[in-house]
């Protein structure tokens, strides 16, 4: 049993004087009403025998002053907050993590989920002791250490304050790891051997941390982390009873068919459990285009919803659509979502070969020769100034090397056919009979593709640089490897397709009659050169990093967030921009020096874990099962309190009721 | 201005004028009056023959008598003579209470009997209690003098603090008469009761005792923490009212009233309890009744 208490010693002073004077103001107290009557010689008779009482015959009869003292005494037992915590009292130390993920906007709770956390964060502060440390954190996609370890409760408030909702998705993983990190006990080593296991186990509990989570459990459960003795205490916000359609996916592609014609998706789903009607409405640059209305979609029903678009300009402008989910309910972030299409963009190529007819074949196919830009050089282009420029601009996606070795390598993604790019690599001469033994299923370039009945008159064993990664192996050695090189990857083959020997050509290998090889140049192609791909991906979540590409422009873009609020990004070493403040949700504008609008990308949360705003009352972190607290204990200290302050109020309640009695009876 | 109604009504009045005033003795009185006296003297009941005397009055001598046995004998008559009435009214400041007041109350009551008694040609005096030495109030005698009787009661000062013993001793000293002196009080007095009545007692007055008492008296209607003030000598005493106080409070006031009746009826006192709340009508016309002091 301990006692603490906000107090110096003035104030428990001033405390304790308390009862006394409640003691004696119950006798100086003019509180009787003067009443003149005829004669006080009855009444003066009849109350005889108690005016004999004195002090202890009134104090036998007077109920309300033994209960005002014994309320007094429950409140003074309140402040001074008893409880059960151990023998000896130590500071504790808190850590209050706040998620600030798009889910806490939810109105299901007065305010928003996130207003209520900051109360109930608020109110925690205000009950810690004097020598209680506390650090705030946050947390969405990222964690974020507000205000470390302090005692300095209005620095805490104030910090709590600042703390703004995001619209980003929840991963604890990352903070459940920093708080476990920091609230461990460093190591207690008793080198000298003078500390008594006691003090050890004290010392140990002195650096030991309670971690209280205020959230509403909408995450994955943490897999790869462990809470060590870290005592989690999750403070469930919100109700299961809840009101929520969220549009969990939405985008918008050309048609394959008709190439002026957009076609986009969306995905709908009812989060609550009970039917809900829905009306969406499509925009298209914020003119509305087309609306649906569905009733009675039944709890956890998914709407799938297609429309058709026809725009002549979209393959000269970027073309913004927003669907908006019309009825109101709990959540509005997942009630609109955006979507960009932007010109198409080929990729460039460049094959660099003495001549190679399958090679082009399979280049010139109508599936691939369409989407690219394809541009052959003979094997003294490398030698040229024309090369010279590949190796200083990023100019190209992909230049494939046909049994011809550059001097330098070209800021690019390249393919070499039967030569090592650079001295990193080696390849060596592989003896008859050459099999292949081993295909990488899970890289995207050769899964799923039949390799191992490939015949080979010769091939070269390649050893690369670290990092590298296999993808054929024959039965002496790797013979295909990919490698990255700063930001950019080398495919490297031991093998050509063709030799010239004998002054005429010769085929080396039996692949490029085989199915599996028109198949491998466009997956090489997408992988390498990004065949088919956007220069930006379609479906952007709130805070990830946004990539794209630009041909020209400049070193230096404008984005323009959806609030209008301008950032400029410089090009990157890789020819590529990175942009990292995609916080809101809606269109992002991407502009070049000249101011001209050049591509847009969309930020949407259309994610299924944040719509569904139904509070999860337990998650699991590693191998333990964290459960709702249901409400917050500021520490082991104020399980006491509470009673006595309720004891306390019912005695009021029993001290009117017999004033009362008193009075009407 | 709004004065007071009058004491007794006209209708009061006319069924008072049937009663009279019953003594429990036989009083001299101090003139012819319409009550029989002890004394024998002229009047057309015959009471008694007595030998004759030198000196008698020779128009008494029955001379039939004197015919039959050859002796002078002398008829003797019944006298009838006037019978006293005294209403002592206390006046103290504690007779202010009730609704309507004791005091009032009292006046209406001695009003009453004084009416009776003036119907019926006795001496009818009212005074209130006074330690204050003055001069015996004047007797009036005869309905004539009703407007006397009204006027000394409305003048009768109010509010004077004099204690009860004093006050009795007052009267007895200035007026040694015998008759019937009714005391019309609330007996609330911290010096005591008795003391009063045994002067009254030894002045061998046919003694009636009436003790009026106000429904806050008799039923207090008191709520909460109280300081209660004595209007008299302003002693207060705390109360906290509660049901068990309210309990006590009723069996002390019962315990005083059958003191007062015991202390009384020893002595040969019709002791009368009335509140005011009773109407005065009623109560001369029923109770004083049944109690004797009229018919």
């Amino acid at each position: 049993m301990s006692l603490t208490g906000p107090f110096a010693w003035l104030g428990w002073l001033l405390l304790a004087l308390v009862p006394p004077l409640i003691f004696l103001l119950y006798f100086l107290k003019l509180r009787r009403s003067k009443i003149e009557v005829p004669s006080t010689f009855l009444w003066t008779r009849t109350i005889e025998d108690l005016q004999v009482n004195s002090l202890w015959q009134r104090l036998r009869s007077s109920i309300l002053l033994w209960l005002q003292l014994l309320i007094a005494l429950l409140l003074l037992m309140t402040v001074l907050r008893p409880g059960c915590d151990g023998t000896q009292r130590i500071g504790g130390r808190h850590i209050l993590l706040l998620d600030t993920s798009a889910s806490m906007n939810a109105t299901d709770l007065e305010g928003s989920r996130f207003q209520e956390a900051k109360q109930q964060i608020e109110t925690f502060i205000e009950q810690m002791n004097a020598d209680d440390l506390a650090m705030l954190m946050t947390a969405n996609d990222k964690s974020q250490i507000r205000q470390s370890y302090t005692s300095d409760r209005a620095l805490l408030r104030r910090k709590l304050l600042e703390v703004q909702i995001s619209e980003h998705l929840t991963d604890m993983e990352e903070a459940l790891a920093a708080a476990t990190g920091l609230a461990n006990p460093s190591q207690i080593r008793d080198v000298d051997n003078v500390m008594s296991p006691e003090e050890i186990a004290l010392a140990a509990k002195k650096d030991q941390a309670t971690l209280y989570m205020f959230s509403d459990g909408g995450f994955p459960s943490v897999k790869d982390a462990s809470l060590g003795i870290l005592d989690v205490r999750f403070i469930p916000l919100g109700k299961t009873d809840i009101n929520n359609l969220g549009i969990i996916s939405f985008n918008g592609e050309l048609s394959k068919v008709d190439r002026n014609r957009v076609e986009l998706f969306a995905r709908i789903e009812n989060f609550a459990d009970r039917p809900a009607d829905m009306e969406v409405q499509l925009y298209r640059n914020g003119a509305s285009i087309d609306a649906i209305r569905r009733e009675g979609i039944a709890a956890g029903e998914i709407i799938s919803l297609d429309f058709q678009d026809r725009v002549p300009t979209v393959d000269r402008e970027v073309v913004e659509y927003q669907l908006r989910i019309q009825t109101k309910d709990q959540l509005d972030a997942d009630n609109f979502a955006h979507c960009a299409i932007n010109p198409g963009r080929k990729p460039r190529v460049m094959l660099i070969t003495p001549g190679n007819a399958n090679l082009l074949a399979a280049l010139s196919t109508s599936l691939i020769g369409q989407g690219l830009e394809l541009e052959v050089q003979d094997s003294e282009f490398v030698k040229s100034d024309a090369f010279d420029a590949t190796t200083k601009y990023n100019s190209y996606d992909l230049i494939i090397f046909d049994r011809v070795q550059p001097a330098r390598l070209p800021l690019a993604n390249t393919i070499f056919w039967g030569v090592a790019p650079s001295d990193d690599w080696i390849l060596e001469e592989l003896e008859q009979p050459i099999f292949v033994l081993y295909s990488n299923n899970v890289h995207p370039m050769i899964s799923g593709l039949a390799l191992d009945s490939l015949a080979f008159l010769e091939a070269k064993r390649i050893k690369g640089p670290q990092s590298s990664t296999e993808l054929l192996a024959a039965n002496d050695g790797t013979i295909m490897m990919i490698a990255p090189r700063g930001g950019f990857q080398d495919l490297v083959m031991g093998f050509p397709l063709i030799v010239q020997r004998d002054g005429g050509t010769m085929p080396v290998t039996d692949w490029p009659g085989r199915l599996s090889f028109p198949i491998f140049i466009h997956n090489a192609l997408e992988f390498l050169a990004g065949l088919g791909q956007k220069e930006i991906n379609s479906s952007i979540r709130p805070g990830e990093l946004v990539n794209f590409r630009l041909e020209d422009g400049g070193d230096e873009v404008m984005v323009k967030s959806p609030s209008g609020q301008t950032q400029r990004i410089k090009r990157q070493k890789t020819g590529g921009f990175v942009f990292t403040g995609a916080d809101e949700l809606g269109i992002y504008q991407v502009l070049d020096q000249t101011d001209k609008h050049r591509l847009s990308f969309a930020v949407s949360l259309s994610d299924r874990r944040e719509s569904d705003i139904k509070v999860k009352e337990q998650f699991t972190v590693g191998y333990s099962e964290v459960e709702s607290g249901k409400s917050i204990e500021a520490n082991a200290n104020s399980n006491l309190w509470r009673y006595l302050l309720l004891t306390a109020l019912l005695l009021v309640v029993v001290e009117w009721y017999v004033y009362n009695r008193r009075i009407l009876m | 201005m709004i004065t007071d109604p009058p004491l007794l009504s006209p209708e009061t009045l006319g069924r008072l004028e049937r009663l009279e005033l019953v003594t429990r003795k036989i009083f001299r009185g101090r003139m012819k009056g319409e009550r029989r006296s002890r004394r024998k003297g002229q009047s057309v009941e015959f009471a008694d023959h007595r030998n004759y005397v030198s000196g008698d009055d020779l128009r008494f001598i029955d001379w039939n008598l004197y015919a039959r046995l050859d002796k002078l004998f002398l008829r003797l008559y019944m006298e009838e003579e006037d019978l006293h009435f005294y209403a002592l009214v206390d006046s103290s400041p504690s007779m202010k209470f009730g609704q309507p007041t004791k005091l009032r109350y009292a006046k209406q009551l001695a009003a009453a009997l004084g009416y009776i008694g003036l119907c019926r040609s006795d001496r009818i005096k009212v005074e209130a209690l006074t330690d204050k030495p003055s001069a015996p109030s004047v007797a009036m005698r005869g309905k004539a003098s009703l407007w006397r009787l009204m006027h000394q009661l409305n003048t009768m000062p109010d509010g004077e603090s004099t204690s009860l013993d004093a006050g009795v001793r007052n009267f007895c000293i200035r007026n040694p008469g015998k008759g019937i002196v009714v005391l019309i009080s609330d007996l609330m007095d911290k010096n005591g009761y008795e003391g009063a009545i045994r002067s009254l007692v030894a002045r061998q007055y046919d003694v009636y005792v009436i003790q009026v008492l106000s429904d806050e008296e008799l039923n207090p209607d008191l709520v909460g923490d109280l300081r209660l003030v004595d209007c008299e000598d302003g002693d207060t005493a705390d109360v906290s009212v509660t049901p068990r106080l309210l309990e006590k409070y009723q069996a002390t006031l019962q315990a005083f009233v059958g003191q007062v009746r015991q202390f009384c009826a020893r002595r040969g006192i019709v002791h009368m309890t009335c509140a005011t709340s009773q109407n005065v009508d009623q109560l001369v016309g029923n109770y004083l009744r049944s109690r004797g002091l009229v018919r």
